[in-house]
């Protein structure tokens, strides 16, 4: 589904990332990992083409390096930023239907009802400022409005960061059904790792922006060595 | 008692004009979170526009629609060839270019219409008038009404227009639900011309048509934005009848007309400091 080859980018002239290769399947979820710093962001800014990247980046088989972020969101790429990218001066449900822009169906509102389901606490708050919510709120719907597109792959930067285990849960457990539900694709950066691992089929571990470890995510978690060294739990 | 009445009245008549010039204001503030210090006198060049066609033998209504159309593919094209290409990265650099193009607006205005005063016509007609207020003057604040409706429906109840907001406010995160950014700023500077050119063409039969006409009016239209909220189209043109109103009433009872401008700008100063969002404006959240 996504693939990157040997993909090298950074902000002006520092270079972060060091010809980085990964992959997503189709349907499966990829866990990206590593310490702060390591360039785990750096990556899916380059995916969503904020950064210039050298390198392939091909969603679906089709190479988008140099494409502006917009063309890269109607290919079907949703993103979750780190800093959650809320629009705090509309409503949520302006949040919402900014969302599904790139849509032309008529099954927004359902969607918008779907999310809203799974939230209550948006629910609740569907007419209010969007900048009022609490950070798990704003959490919430930054996920709902990244799967308003109704994406093929879904990037996700640090769902867990801030959070209260409850919610991390609750955000994990949404996923997990989105994901067999609607056959969704998913590149999730965390550190929690061991949330991650759990959740996807594959890992990448970054340092300093070059993969150094990757495989199974079911093989890294019951590596002890990997564990300790890489992962720390 | 009859006296006050008239001149509160005749402040209304004011409001009505500040009021078609602040929504385009508005818009511009909507599409780029910024103030165009070029409107009026784009909005000035539009009607010099307008007056040629007229010139040229066509009907009212005809020339209005080639008019604010011709104005939208005016400010949509300043945007593409002049604003963005120097890039708004800063708020000074903004500020520089809407001021460098009110000049060359302005200039451009001397050159098509030379100095001559030129006599522009009204298309309300005679039985729109009453005591109170004139057939131009009430068909001015009905056509403001009209824009400001549409312009609500625009960008409160379409998709493109909540698009136009949220390019706005966050360009990065509106390039994530797939918004094209760039196309909704060169939409929204014409938009904003356009409305500008139906302010102008309100204006022209009352003040006469000439290069300056929209100078002192752009600052009553803009203290009358920040009075009912730069973000909001409702309070805006709100702000703009009180402010008509308060500054016919000032030069008539109290500072006379000289020092009426000067109170405007007073006016705004007084209202950037106390409340830069404007009565009914949502202050902008911010959560660190
Ligand atoms: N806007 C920027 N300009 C210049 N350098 C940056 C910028 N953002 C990040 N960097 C640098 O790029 C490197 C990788 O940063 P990145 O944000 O990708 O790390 P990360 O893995 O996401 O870390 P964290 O877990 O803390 O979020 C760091 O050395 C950082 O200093
Ligand atoms: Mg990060």
């Amino acid at each position: 589904m996504l693939r990157l080859t040997g993909v090298s980018a950074g902000y002006g002239k520092t270079p972060v990332l060091h010809e980085v290769s990964l992959s997503v399947q189709r349907g499966g979820v990829t866990a990206v990992l590593g310490a702060n710093g390591a360039g785990k962001t750096t990556t899916i800014r380059t995916i969503c083409g904020l950064l210039p990247a050298t390198g392939e980046i091909a969603i679906a088989g089709k190479n988008i390096v140099g494409q502006t972020s917009d063309r890269i969101a109607r290919l079907g790429v949703a993103h979750v930023p780190d800093n959650r990218g809320t629009f705090i001066d509309l409503t949520v449900r302006e949040n919402l239907l900014l969302g599904a822009h790139t849509r032309r169906d008529g099954e927004v509102e359902g969607d918008i009802e779907r999310f809203l389901e799974l939230f209550p606490r948006l629910k609740s708050r569907i007419h209010q400022q969007a900048g009022n919510l609490s950070g798990g709120e704003q959490q919430m719907l930054a996920l709902s409005r990244a799967l308003m597109l109704r994406p093929q792959i879904l990037l996700l930067d640090e769902p867990s960061f801030g959070l209260a285990p409850k919610v991390v849960a609750e955000i994990f457990e949404l996923l997990r059904k989105v994901k067999e539900e609607d056959g969704l694709s998913v590149l999730l950066v965390e550190q929690n790792a061991r949330m991650a691992l759990m959740l996807s089929d594959k890992a990448y571990v970054l340092e300093s922006g070059k993969v150094v470890l990757s495989g199974d995510s079911r093989d890294l978690a019951s590596d002890d060595a990997i564990r300790k060294s890489y992962l720390g739990y | 008692m009859g006296e006050f009445l008239n001149q509160v009245l005749a402040g209304v008549a004011n409001g009505g004009i500040y009021a078609s010039l602040a929504l385009a204001l508005v818009m511009i503030y909507q599409a780029t979170q910024h103030i165009n210090f070029a409107q009026g006198e784009m909005a000035t060049l539009s009607t010099f526009g307008a007056w040629f066609l007229f010139d040229a033998g066509m009907p009212y209504w005809v020339v209005f629609a080639l008019t604010v159309f011709g104005s939208f593919i005016m400010g949509a094209l300043v945007e593409r060839l002049v604003v963005k290409p120097v890039g708004t990265a800063s708020p000074f650099a903004f500020i520089a270019v809407t001021v460098g193009l009110l000049m060359i607006a302005n200039s451009a205005s001397h050159w098509v219409g030379g100095g001559d005063i030129r006599e522009f016509p009204s298309p309300f007609p005679g039985w729109l008038g009453s005591r109170y207020l004139s057939a131009h003057e009430t068909g001015t604040i009905l056509v403001t009404m009209i824009v400001l409706v549409a312009l609500l429906t625009f960008l409160k109840r379409t998709p493109f227009g909540l698009a136009m907001r949220a390019a706005a406010q966050n360009p990065v995160s509106s390039g994530f639900v797939g918004i094209r950014v760039g196309l909704m700023l060169t939409i929204g500077w014409g938009i904003s011309a356009a409305i500008g050119a139906i302010a102008g063409m309100m204006v022209a039969p009352i003040a006469f048509l000439e290069p300056n006409m929209m100078g002192s009016i752009l600052l009553y239209a803009f203290a009358g934005a920040l009075l009912g909220g730069i973000n909001n189209p409702t309070g805006a043109v709100i702000g703009s009848f009180a402010v008509g109103i308060f500054e016919n009433l000032l030069g008539v009872y109290v500072t006379g007309s000289e020092l009426k401008l000067t109170s405007a700008l007073c006016l705004i100063v007084i209202l950037l400091i106390l409340r830069p969002s404007g009565l009914f404006g949502k202050a902008a959240v911010s959560r660190v």
